[in-house]
């Protein structure tokens, strides 16, 4: 396969930056402080640097194989056979992802906005724009995602600060919750859990051999987790300043309930929400966009498929079926989390497997080398 | 094209009567074709044949007839290099033996002279036809700046655009494109500047078109455009030759064609959509604002309507209670639903907008007396639509007539309909989606190997300052990248002005 | 030319399926409800929509709406006349149920187009209600509805609220509005702090502290008048503040914009006074462990000017001393209102909150809200007061 060098390193802290901001930031702030307390937020911090360095595992492989994507490489290491099984595992995993993902957006849409209008026809219209959009190359891909980064960011940024005026410092206290009474495993779950919302970044396995240049991978990877990570953290202590621990509980979208407590003084608009719930939509679009694309590359990869494209359509009904699965929104909550948990050890553990191999490998080969005194660099 | 059978035939005879016999059938019923038979000094016969209107024929009698008669017909000079040297004095001359060639020659509007004993034609380029003067264009008027336009003669256009740039690697590629017409068009590039790759792509298809006839310069865009299926226009096109050397000297490429004065620029990007030429020659801060009031005006003009529809249909919570009051007061009269009205409107405006284009200008002025007046306060007095209506879709129009480019403002105008219609269906939820099927369609869009939204997606650092703002002159010392090829420096850098300088 | 046939195939199937509109509600079509008042069923019959199942700690409530009817209000200068000055711009509907959906219910019954509470701008609850069975089946329902708005104003009312609902106040045509440009105003003036119906919840939901709503009356049937605030325990009102002593609450609470003119006697002159408005208010609270007992502290700082003095000595070289008095005052005045909510064991300060924040281990060891209640009730408390005297208007004795 070659590859046409066509992604700037901006472009790669951008498409990351914004594919890992999702469905998630509505609901994650109740869903971590229900386990840790105000010690959430320093476990929003962990997760961020917990997606980061799987990120440089990441970036350490698609350094030593330049010109060949994660799935490319993958092979070489483990062999066809086990690395199409993991593949394999991959594709489905970030499959069920982007369907889950999906199902939340409709289940948000339709308690919030759109109550009569039925979940399919909504989520038809946003699978619908993720499948026509996956059909591009990983330049278009990551020129979507860059292009969306203002658009996700700001109006976050905005709803935080318009929040900010009804934010009580007494709700944030105990900053340093994590080493008083927080149970160890609450803490290491809500880092677990924020972390599996960080998964996107995986999306750069794929992209870092299109790159220019790629020794700058590293850097934007990094920038582009904290960018996310940022908003997340950014995210949930504005909500917890404003609504404190135990009213959080009572919120099944914090988010949203922070744009609804936003009101901008002397506006014609009085409320946000629906702003925010609609701009809302592109980051929804990213996140998905990107599992989905995911997912594809990794099943065409697994089929040997020359092209993705054939594919793009094909995943549609699947995503479709999937999303119907859970029965109601408890069930939908429990099953992203179990699964964001279970991906954790794919998304996390199949780099860091191929990055030991690898390091094994390399130490093989400079060991084979060194008699003959041939220098070896990389 | 006809075919001859023999070779011999085609060749030219040294008897003019053999040539005359052979030329009599061919211009048969064609009426503009003048064959004119000169005695010089009794000494010489001359055929000279050519289209009427299109040959200088002032130059065939004072100049060639002239000189002829004053030359002495004995002499060292040959017959040949004699009627040679009073051709080359009217205007460029080639010789041929080819019949068919002569043929070409005079409907390609030049003079064709046979001369008894010789079996050769002469072909002089002496065009001379009555063309529209020079004037400032209709479509991109400016209050500062240069006035001229480019007219529908080729050269004319070219001559101007040379006197702008007078360089020799600003360089006009000639390309005939047309089995019937065969028009000439011409490829403005400089040298250096311009990007290869774009250049090759340009020739290409522009040289792969086959047509009947090229009347316009839009047949060649239809052909030469990347997503042919776009509602986006990929090729920009101007009358003004400054903007073409404008973009010329950011690498790009004109297309300029004998019959239409408009000349074609690619690679066009989206940003260039919504410039106009007078963004060039006024202050920077004044032309940056109207950059921004224009995309806003360009945003406003898809998504007020359906934003109004949004709203007062699907989330009337979001806006002050007193204007939903009043918005319920308006409406409470009117029997259609919001969406419905704002469709109608909608088709109403564009109808309007339509009659009064095509129109004479007279007329054209009645049917906005008549739109404005009779069926907007009318039909709001008589309880048919809402007043808001008619001002979200009045106000959208409006917007939509600020956009510089026309063939740019209309595609967005076509946009208004799918948005208002999720915007119907799904509200504020249905703009979204709108909104992001038309960016990743944006996104997606190239014109000639560069992508449609640089140099924001990709976003191109030094670029994009250009795209948000007007640059002042002195700032922008480099060429777009991916326009531009090798050269990038335009503007050698630390030229602001100052009071130390 | 394919592709083109193939989305027109897409299209002609896909648009019946999206001309749905099920979300599609003209503005003309809801019964746009501005305010709404809870009272409860004393004699009469309650009516009971949603099955005999339906029940709640109070006997039942009586909802009265107060909807919007958009042809009665007027556009402008020109349509001035389509509403007489007789005709109200609101419709007032009232219906029983056993509880606040059973009555919403009932109200749906009444109203032609469906019930859309986006605008909802007012609760008002009966104070009767609030102290009685308390206002947490209200808030559930309140909570629940995607419509309402968490910055909508929830207030307790002295006496009947639908009273409040059927005023017609001379300066705007629609009462509801006329209510929120009141607690909205009082606000902005620093007269009562922003306790919206969002951060009742968020208080209400802490366990170290206790809400507060504004409390309003309606006198002569038109004019609505703000009485202080209503102050919450467990969600039932166990007491309301007068402007006076909401006064001192802000003062104690940080809440900088100040607003209150609070008369003061002259120095020297005990036979008149000086009125003193404040600008500008700072405070700070510390609460002190001494391993057995906790203490706290306030202290504020309060900027004032002079704005009216009675009798003829001159304020010029009285203003040390009126500063000192004022302060003095000021702290009692905070000293009794903390009395007063100990006396109710509301911690309408976040005392509680302070120390689960600032204090951790000392919260664990208290953790419960009744806990909680029965410490602050003997809370010892310091106030502590600055009061500086800025300006003295244009006049300058």
């Amino acid at each position: 396969m070659n590859k046409p060098k066509s992604v700037t390193s901006l472009q790669l802290t951008f498409s990351i930056g914004t594919s890992i901001i999702g469905v998630g930031i509505l609901a994650f702030p109740r869903i971590t402080i229900s386990l840790a307390d105000t010690g959430a937020p320093m476990t929003a911090v962990f997760a961020v640097l917990c997606a980061m360095l799987g990120g440089l595992v990441l970036v350490h492989l698609g350094l030593a194989y330049q010109d060949e994507t994660l799935f490319e490489y993958a092979d070489h290491l483990v062999g066809r056979i086990l690395g199409g099984v993991f593949l394999f595992a991959i594709g489905v995993y970030f499959l069920e992802l982007s369907a889950l993902a999906t199902r939340e957006f409709g289940e948000v849409v339709v308690t919030s906005v759109l109550q009569r209008t039925p979940i399919p026809v909504t989520v038809l219209v946003i699978v619908l724009l993720v499948v026509v959009a996956s059909r591009n190359d990983v330049a278009k891909f990551t020129r979507i995602l860059t292009f969306y980064m203002p658009i996700v960011y700001f109006p976050a940024l905005v709803i935080v600060a318009l929040s900010l005026k009804n934010a009580k410092v007494a709700n944030l206290m105990p900053l340093l919750a994590t080493f008083h009474d927080v149970p160890f495993q609450n803490t290491v779950l809500s880092t677990g859990i924020v972390t599996a919302l960080f998964q996107n970044f995986m999306i750069a396995g794929i992209v870092i051999p299109f790159m220019y240049q790629p020794q700058r991978a590293k850097k934007s990877v990094l920038v582009g987790i904290g960018l996310g990570g940022a908003l997340y953290v950014l995210l949930i202590y504005s909500a917890l300043s404003v609504f404190g621990t135990e009213e959080m509980k009572n919120l099944l979208w914090p988010t949203l309930e922070l744009a609804k407590t936003a009101a901008m003084p002397t506006f014609f608009l009085e409320r946000l929400d629906p702003i925010f719930l609609a701009v809302w939509v592109t980051a929804v679009f990213c996140a998905i966009y990107a599992a989905y694309y995911l997912s594809i590359q990794a099943f065409s990869h697994v089929l040997r498929f020359q092209d993705h494209r054939a594919l793009c359509f094909m995943g549609m009904p699947l995503v479709f079926t999937l999303a119907r699965l859970p029965s109601n929104i408890v069930d939908l909550y429990t099953v992203t989390k179990m699964w964001g948990l279970i991906g954790l050890t794919l998304t996390f553990g199949y780099p860091l497997l191929l990055f030991l191999i690898h390091l094994v490998k390399s130490r093989h080969v400079a060991a084979k080398k060194r008699p003959r005194r041939v220098g070896t660099t990389s | 094209m006809r075919r001859w059978s023999d070779k011999s035939k085609q060749k030219i005879r040294h008897s003019v009567r053999e040539n005359q016999q052979y030329l009599n059938p061919v211009f048969a019923n064609l009426s503009d074709v003048v064959q004119r038979k000169i005695s010089i000094s009794g000494t010489m016969e001359c055929l000279a044949v050519y289209l009427d209107g299109l040959v200088n024929v002032q130059l065939l009698d004072n100049v060639i007839i002239k000189s002829l008669l004053n030359t002495k017909t004995t002499g060292r000079k040959s017959v040949k290099d004699r009627v040679l040297d009073a051709c080359r004095a009217a205007g460029k001359t080639i010789t041929t033996t080819d019949r068919p060639v002569a043929v070409d020659a005079v409907l390609d509007a030049k003079l064709v002279l046979f001369v008894d004993g010789l079996n050769e034609a002469f072909i002089v380029e002496m065009k001379a036809w009555a063309s529209r003067s020079i004037e400032e264009p209709a479509s991109e008027t400016v209050i500062r700046g240069p006035r001229e336009g480019f007219v529908e003669t080729l050269r004319t256009n070219t001559s101007i655009l040379r006197r702008k740039l007078k360089s020799r690697d600003f360089k006009m590629e000639r390309i005939v494109i047309g089995q019937l017409s065969k028009t000439e068009v011409v490829l403005c590039y400089i040298e250096g500047i311009v990007n290869p790759d774009v250049l090759r792509e340009v020739r290409e298809r522009v040289s792969r078109i086959q047509i009947d006839a090229v009347v316009s310069s839009h047949y060649i865009e239809e052909f030469i455009e990347d997503s042919p299926y776009s509602p986006y226009p990929q090729v920009q096109n101007t009358e003004r030759p400054d903007v073409v050397v404008a973009a010329v000297t950011e690498g790009k490429v004109a297309i300029l064609m004998d019959g239409d004065p408009f000349a074609l620029i690619v690679p066009m990007t989206f940003w260039s959509g919504f410039q106009a030429a007078e963004d060039y020659y006024e202050r920077f801060l004044y032309a940056s604002a109207i950059r921004w009031l224009r995309f806003i005006l360009l945003n406003m003009s898809i998504f007020l309507t359906p934003l109004y529809v949004a709203l007062t249909t699907y989330e009337p919570q979001m806006l002050p209670t007193n204007l939903i009051l009043s918005f319920a007061a308006a409406r409470e009269p009117s029997p259609f639903p919001t969406v419905v009205e704002a469709f109608l409107m909608e088709f109403v405006f564009e109808g309007l907008r339509e009659a009064g284009v095509r129109l004479p200008k007279a007329v054209g002025s009645a049917v906005s007396i008549v739109g404005a007046l009779v069926l907007g306060q009318a039909a709001v007095d008589a309880g048919l639509v809402d007043a808001p209506i008619v001002i979200m879709v009045a106000l959208g129009g409006i917007a939509s007539f600020a956009t510089p480019r026309y063939n740019f403002g209309i595609s967005y105008r076509l946009l208004r309909f799918p948005v208002l219609f999720l915007a119907g269906v799904f509200g504020l939820l249905g703009i979204a989606f709108a909104f992001l099927a038309i960016l990743i369609h944006q996104v997606n869009l190239r014109s000639f190997g560069t992508p449609y939204m640089t140099p924001v997606a990709p976003i191109v650092l030094p670029s994009i300052q250009d795209a948000m703002a007007r640059i002042p002159r002195w700032g922008l010392n480099k060429r777009p990248i991916l326009t531009a090829g090798r050269n990038r420096t335009r503007v050698p850098a630390g030229q602001k002005p100052g009071p130390r300088k | 030319m394919k592709a083109v046939w193939w989305l027109a195939l897409t299209m002609t199937f896909t648009f019946p399926l999206l001309t749905g509109c099920w979300d599609r509600l003209e503005i003309e079509d809801r019964g746009t409800i501005l305010g709404l008042a809870v009272d409860p069923v004393l004699g009469e019959h309650i009516s009971n929509l949603s099955g005999p199942a339906a029940k709640s700690d109070a006997r039942g409530y009586k909802l009265t709406a107060q909807v919007a009817i958009p042809g009665r209000i007027p556009l402008g200068p020109g349509e001035g006349g389509t509403g007489s000055p007789s005709e109200k711009p609101v419709w007032v509907v009232s219906a029983t149920g056993k509880t606040i959906q059973d009555a919403m219910n009932g109200l749906q019954q009444q109203l032609a187009d469906k019930v859309f509470l986006g605008h909802l701008r007012v609760i008002l609850v009966n104070q009767q209600l609030a102290n009685t069975v308390g206002i947490v089946d209200i808030q559930d329902f309140l909570r629940r509805n995607a419509e309402i708005r968490r910055l909508a104003w929830l207030v307790v009312s002295k006496g009947a609220a639908d009273k409040a609902m059927e005023a017609a106040p001379k300066l705007e045509r629609v009462p509801t509005l006329y209510l929120v440009g009141t607690l909205d105003h009082a606000v902005q003036m620093g007269k009562m702090p922003n306790l919206f119906l969002g951060n009742y919840w968020s208080v209400y939901s802490a366990k170290g502290q206790e809400p507060l709503l504004p409390y309003v009356s309606v006198r002569d049937g038109d004019v609505i008048r703000i009485e202080g605030l209503a102050a919450f325990r467990g969600g039932h009102m166990v007491g309301a503040l007068d402007p006076l002593e909401t006064a001192s609450y802000m003062e104690m609470t940080d809440q900088r914009r100040a607003g209150y003119g609070i008369a003061y006697p002259m120095p020297g002159d005990p036979e008149h006074s000086v009125i003193l408005r404040g600008t500008n208010r700072r405070s700070r609270t510390r609460v002190h462990h001494d391993g057995q007992r906790l203490s706290v502290d306030v202290y504020s700082r309060i900027e004032v000017n002079i704005e009216e003095k009675t009798g003829t000595r001159p304020v010029d070289t009285a203003i040390p001393q009126i500063a000192d008095e004022a302060s003095q005052a000021a702290a009692q005045g905070q000293l009794e209102l903390v009395k007063k909510t100990q006396g109710w064991k509301a911690d309408i300060f976040g005392i509680g909150e302070y120390v689960r924040g600032r204090d951790p281990e000392l919260w664990k060891t208290i953790s419960t809200r009744e806990k909680w209640e029965e410490i602050y009730a003997t809370l010892p408390f310091r106030t502590h007061v600055k009061v500086y005297i800025r300006r003295s208007g244009m006049s300058a004795r």
